[in-house]
């Protein structure tokens, strides 16, 4: 029993170090966020404008409405979307899913433009974009239920989904050509309308609760990894918990994409880096995600400001730019990784 | 004891079970052999309320099936399935998961948890690979895992459907010996095999299915005398009497054929 528990220490040594070390860098990542762009601040007058609020000096007008609101959002919108991705991922036990490939980014992507058509009020968009993430969740389930699909089927049906849900946007923004006004590169994705924190309080809510909920419940995501079949027999009632956790995916990606607009890669990379990082047991997995998604969003927000400045370039293709190499990449290198016996 | 009396069951609207009748009895293995397609991974999903009963009944010790709940089932009926998904965990980790029938939220693993983990690895012969992460062993070691985690639930039955498929003679072998170890121990092991001379060989009693009914239950002297095998799977069967007890054997039936 001694030797257990001290290869358990050992075993859980590795997830301890990876998170430390991502949070760091998530850290290190948010202050350059912070103190770089067409004004560079210290990171002394960073804590002097957090600390004395709306003081009138440049240096804290810059922090209040651009800096911070703009930070926060590409923290949150990153650890939301790789979160997502790790429970799109291991509900359909498919390493090809991610939120932006089944149609769940695209599905709260209709769901803020149809909004803001309709009822153009900032706390609505997450809800909409929930409703519609979970329009695409719902169908990719129900097309997996009702055919039993593999994974590439699963992934064809899913761009499927995503192209319908864009043609529907289109059609949407035909009728309502200034539904999006406030957003910049929506459909590639981008940070820069971010101005307030309350414009990303209602989307930080939601990321906020669904994340706890998350952690809370990831002795079931470890069980449904086994797949249906086994999480059944030890006693998972195993249809109510992939809806439960595939509704918690499409309330981070709507979130998410509430806040950035179609930013798509981090759902995909993040939790393919992090299994190899850390394997698979959910809890160092979600926690390790999370980190690695703020710190990718926040990396790729800042180079997308810094990169062609004065020009800004959309986050979504920085995103593409640094994140496809890498994947390919980690595909690679892939030697074992989650297989089907 | 798992009862099923009269169980019919079946895929969309196409019937595989027709009224089955078996008793899973405590320290026994029961083997399940038939033909391709003839219902019995469709017998023990059913057994174990994974897929719905349409007709007949189910009992774990007097109690109808559908009268409990995933972890009540759980708690009396392991199970092995055919179809296994093999996540980047250790080991160790995996085996700790067949105790979530036994734990409540926030599922904290208790001493004992650690203990029936232990001997679990103990009783497959995986404790050298507690450590080991799952993707990194063979399909047999995977397979004592996965044995080692369906004991660790420390239920009263197990059921493994098809569970030396993939597996080279030692660890058939190795997983005859477990069955029949757990079997002494009280346990009803059932299991499904396509290998019929190591049913014969391993089973206490053998079940033999065909095209969703169940012809003949006896033990593996009474269906090798039958002939049934003969029958259900059109192959010749034999047997040659060793220092260990009879070997059997099967040939083809066809003259020009190995």
């Amino acid at each position: 029993m001694n030797n257990w528990r001290i290869s358990c220490t050992r075993l859980r040594d590795r997830p301890v170090r990876a998170a430390a070390v991502l949070a760091v860098l998530t850290a290190a990542l948010a202050l350059a966020s912070l103190c770089l762009g067409a004004v560079e601040l210290s990171p002394a007058q960073v804590l002097e404008a957090l600390r004395q609020g709306d003081s009138g000096s440049v240096a804290a007008r810059v922090m209040l409405y651009s800096r911070l609101p703009r930070t926060c959002g590409s923290l949150l919108t990153g650890a939301a979307l790789a979160v997502a991705g790790v429970l799109v991922q291991t509900v359909l036990a498919n390493p090809l899913a991610a939120p932006h490939i089944i149609g769940v980014n695209s599905g709260a992507g209709l769901g803020v433009t149809l909004c803001c058509a309709v009822a153009p009020a900032a706390a609505l968009q997450p809800l909409a974009a929930f409703a519609g993430a979970m329009a695409g969740v719902l169908l990719v389930l129900l097309f997996a239920e009702m055919t039993g699909a593999s994974r590439i089927t699963l992934v064809l049906a899913g761009v499927a989904i995503s192209s319908i849900f864009g043609a529907l946007t289109d059609a949407v923004l035909t009728v309502f050509p200034d539904a999006l006004t406030g957003y910049s590169d929506f459909r590639m994705g981008g940070l820069s309308g971010i101005t307030s924190m309350g414009r990303l309080a209602p989307a930080a809510g939601m990321i906020a609760v669904s994340l706890a909920a998350v952690v809370a419940l990831s002795g079931l995501l470890d069980i449904l990894a086994l797949g249906p079949e086994t999480a059944q027999s030890l006693g998972v009632s195993v249809r109510p918990v992939r809806l439960a956790f595939l509704a918690l995916a499409a309330a981070l990606a709507g979130a998410a994409v509430s806040v950035c607009g179609l930013v798509g890669f981090v759902g995909l990379l993040v939790p393919h880096a992090m299994r190899r990082l850390v394997g698979e047991e959910s809890r160092p997995l979600v926690l390790c995600a999370a980190l690695g998604g703020a710190s990718l969003m926040t990396l790729c927000d800042l180079l997308a400001r810094l990169a062609a400045a004065p020009f800004e370039l959309p986050v979504g293709t920085v995103l593409s730019v640094v994140g496809g190499p890498f994947f390919l990449y980690l595909l690679i290198r892939q030697r074992g990784g989650r297989t089907h016996d | 004891m798992i009862e099923l009396c009269g169980v019919r069951a079946g895929y969309h609207k196409r019937m595989v079970l027709r009224g089955i009748d078996l008793t899973f009895r405590p320290g026994e293995v029961l083997v399940l052999v038939g033909p391709n397609g003839c219902g019995k991974s469709t017998l023990l999903r059913t057994a174990l309320g994974l897929m719905p009963c349409w007709g007949g009944q189910i009992r774990y010790d007097g109690v109808p099936l559908e009268s409990l709940t995933p972890r009540q089932v759980a708690r009396q009926a392991a199970f092995l399935s055919q179809s296994r998904m093999v996540p980047s965990i250790t080991a160790r980790r995996m085996v700790l998961h067949g105790r979530f029938p036994h734990l409540s939220y926030p599922r904290h693993y208790r001493a004992e948890d650690y203990r029936a983990v232990w001997e679990a690895l103990e009783e497959a012969g995986a404790a050298g690979l507690a450590d080991r992460p799952v993707t990194e062993l063979s399909g047999g070691q995977r397979q004592m895992v996965y044995l080692a985690m369906a004991i660790a639930q420390q239920t009263p039955a197990i059921l493994m459907d098809e569970p030396t498929t993939f597996l080279d003679i030692a660890h058939q072998l190795g997983v005859m010996r477990l069955a029949r170890r757990l079997a002494g121990k009280g346990k009803a092991v059932v299991m499904v095999l396509h290998d019929l001379p190591l049913a014969l060989a391993g089973g206490h009693r053998l079940a033999v299915l065909s095209d969703g009914a169940l012809v003949r239950t006896g033990t593996p002297e009474e269906i090798y005398q039958s002939g049934v095998l003969e029958t259900v799977f059109g192959v010749r069967q034999g047997r040659a009497q060793t220092a260990d007890g009879w070997q059997y054997y099967c040939r083809s039936l066809e003259k020009e054929d190995i």
